[in-house]
């Protein structure tokens, strides 16, 4: 049992000598709020790279059976007509609907496309979407972290506006690699020039605000399509046959998560990309996306999926968003060697200052351990002292590494470093959770603490060991 | 109180009794022989001292009695129990109940003040919490410290921190409080006065005390004293003087 008389005698012994005292403390500080740092962005890493990959796939895909096996060729070959059943199904369903945040579709398709100004073609990969639903889903942030779109850098390129719209059918966007082949002009703000020369003078007369602003994003749109660059798709229709050909505007050009991607894809509304494969038919898409409230969510609705799928109540295959982008499974176990092995690292340095500390502090007190030992204090008594100030030199360091880590966080998240992350599309504010994050310093203060104790054990089992006489004579 | 001294373990109710107690130290191959065939004992609430040069053995001694150390051969009874017997958590139990120890070079506590350094022993040897502060403060009054009882054994003089660990001794109200050279370190006024305050001590608790000391004045104190020479106990005389035994 612990007095509070062990734990007195232990503190004060761990400040006999300060600058010695400190000197360990600091040390442990340092590695700790720097292991907590560490795992901080780790966190970080994790969360953000997990947000850019919901956004862009959703949490769950699905497709009709084979399409992941055998669709990549010709993915409208596997095309699903009862998107509306479906999503009516999941949202009803008692155990999935309460988890979701969306439910959309999209198309993915293949073709070639043209622009005539220029006399260029090349072929391309078709994104069909849901324009509100793709803005929906860009927006998707359960942990708070900044968002990207939040960000000047990534407003120039994204803007501050759905990337499609449902008011312009005929807009689309391409991958800015894909315009550099085209040739399609990708200045924007000579369109926005364009625009704003073509846009009339609001009438003097013109009182109510709200009419005016109508009346200007009418204007701006129809200036906008004029001015606009148009494109022509080519399709081949899943069946066969002639080829089936559209045009589109080019509402803008964007940067695409990939160098392939960005240089082959055209993004349109999912709509006109079903009237371009299916003509005359009903909405066909070719995957329906599942976004979920929070991430957490994913086992219990994947197992509610393969209960519909096995009981005949779903004809679809799905896949999750990890199984989608493996490149994040990568991105974690990477992070997750590295955090271990610096973790490993500064442990055995903590351990061996602390071990250092203690066995500096045993040799200078060996006549008092048996002064202890001879008043009546036990081997396992004199153990627990030592044990208890290697505890307490983890206590101190532990505890200001955390406060220390706590003001690196709000100093890291201040500065408003942006970076475009392995594997991401975006800019990224750079952040630190720590916080946010708490299982981080439980783990690493726990850690540390836990290494104070282990380093304690040797130097606290010498101590024990000591013939009384011996060391009174000492 | 009685002054008849023995030098075997005869008599009413001796409170330390040694049986032919050898001790012998092993030096590489070399060994030393501390102790030889030691034999005495010491009646309940006496002042004994042990005599001797420096190297005479009166530590060893005083180890052996105090149960710090084992004999290498022989028998020690301390209030009739077979110290021998005792594991090691049984030994510092022990200790912590029956025995004081005061050292020639105080051996307090640095990091406790002087009220901590005398109050140890009691939570030690886990005195009830109501009773701790009255038993602290007796003794810390006994050795007129009471003006010092904050102070940490750093801002005390020799005299002063030597009174210290006389209290702290007796403050778990011991059987034997055993001294090795308890004035060695202090000019021979203080240790006069420490000495003094022992005796005083030993008459108002009725404590045993045995003390070593090479200063023939100090051994004039002692009710009982034993005089060594190379591991022997050459001499064992009472209070006044006279020689009860020579061995």
């Amino acid at each position: 049992m612990i007095a509070f008389q062990d734990l007195k005698l232990a503190y004060r012994n761990v400040f006999r000598n300060t600058r010695r005292s400190l000197v360990t403390i600091i040390a442990i500080m340092l590695s700790c709020a720097g292991l907590i740092l560490f795992a901080g962005y780790v966190a970080w890493a994790f969360k953000s790279a997990e947000a850019q990959a919901v956004v862009i796939f959703s949490h769950l895909q699905l497709a009709r059976p084979g399409f992941y096996e055998k669709g990549a060729g010709n993915p409208t070959a596997y095309a699903i007509d009862s998107y509306g059943q479906i999503k009516q199904l999941l949202q009803d369903d008692a155990v999935i609907g309460p988890k979701l945040q969306l439910v959309s579709a999209q198309t993915v398709f293949k073709g070639i496309v043209s622009y005539s100004a220029a006399h260029t073609s090349s072929t391309f990969v078709g994104l069909g979407v849901f324009p509100e639903d793709d803005w929906t889903l860009l927006h998707w942030n359960p942990y708070k972290l900044t968002s990207p779109l939040d960000l000047p850098v990534n407003k120039a390129v994204y803007g501050s506006a759905p990337e499609l719209s449902s008011n312009d059918p005929e807009g689309a966007t391409i991958g800015i690699g894909l315009a550099n082949v085209l040739q399609v002009n990708p200045d924007a703000k000579v369109l926005d020039k364009q625009i704003n020369a073509s846009r009339p003078a609001p009438s003097p007369q013109q009182s109510d605000p709200d009419l005016a602003a109508l009346s200007q994003e009418v204007t701006q749109e129809a200036a906008t399509q004029t001015l606009r660059p148009t494109i022509e798709l080519l399709c081949a229709p899943p069946g066969g046959g002639m080829p089936n050909a559209m045009t589109m505007s080019v509402r803008k050009i964007f940067n695409r998560p990939t160098k392939e991607l960005d240089n082959q894809s055209v993004k349109l509304d999912i709509r006109r990309a079903s009237e371009l494969l299916f003509p005359g038919e009903e909405l066909k898409v070719t995957s329906i996306l599942v976004l979920l409230k929070q991430t957490a969510d994913l086992p219990v609705v994947v197992a509610r999926l393969r209960e519909l799928i096995a009981g005949g109540k779903l004809d679809v295959d799905f896949r999750t968003w990890t199984e989608l982008r493996p490149f994040y499974n990568q991105l974690t176990q990477m992070f997750r060697a590295m955090f271990t092995f610096m973790f490993c690292i500064i442990v055995v340095i903590v351990i061996f200052t602390i071990y250092n500390t203690l066995s500096t502090g045993i040799a200078e007190r060996i006549p008092e351990i048996g002064t202890l030992r001879a008043m009546g204090v036990t081997r396992a008594g004199i153990r627990k002292t030592f044990l208890l100030e290697g505890m307490f030199l983890g206590l101190f360091g532990g505890l200001l590494g955390v406060l220390l880590a706590i003001a690196g966080e709000l100093v890291v998240n201040s500065l408003g470093v942006v970076y475009v992350p392995p594997g991401g599309s975006f800019y990224t504010k750079l952040e630190v959770l720590v916080l946010r994050a708490p299982i981080i310093l439980v783990v690493c203060f726990g850690g540390f603490l836990l290494a104070a104790l282990f380093s304690a054990i040797f130097p606290a089992h010498r101590a024990s060991r000591m013939i009384i006489v011996d060391a009174l004579r000492h | 109180m009685s002054t008849e001294t023995v030098a075997s373990p005869v008599g009413a109710s001796p409170l330390v009794v040694l049986k032919g107690v050898r001790k012998e130290y092993h030096l590489g191959k070399t060994i030393v022989v501390a102790l030889r065939e030691i034999t005495l004992s010491i009646e309940r609430g006496f002042f004994a001292a042990i005599a001797g040069p420096s190297g005479s053995g009166k530590t060893t001694l005083l180890n052996i009695i105090g149960c710090l150390d084992d004999p290498t051969a022989g028998k020690v009874f301390i209030a009739g129990q077979d110290v021998a017997e005792y594991s090691d958590n049984e030994l510092s139990h022990f200790r912590a109940h029956k025995l004081g120890f005061i050292f020639q070079s105080f051996n307090l506590i640095p990091v406790l003040n002087v009220y901590e350094n005398i109050e140890y022993p009691l939570r030690l040897n886990g005195t009830p919490r109501k009773n701790l502060k009255e038993r602290t403060w007796e003794l810390i009054e006994a050795v007129g410290l009471t003006a010092q009882s904050k102070q940490r054994p750093n801002q005390l003089s020799g005299g002063q921190r030597q009174r210290v660990a006389v209290a702290r001794a007796l403050v778990t109200r011991p059987d034997l409080v055993l001294a090795d050279e308890p004035t060695a370190n202090l000019d021979s006024e203080t240790g006069e006065k420490v000495l003094h305050l022992m005796k005083q001590m030993r008459d108002r608790l009725g404590t045993t005390f045995l003390f070593s000391t090479h200063d023939t004045m100090m051994v004039g104190h002692a009710d009982q004293h034993f005089t060594m020479r190379d591991g022997t106990l050459v001499q064992t005389k009472n209070g006044n003087g006279s020689a009860a035994s020579s061995l």
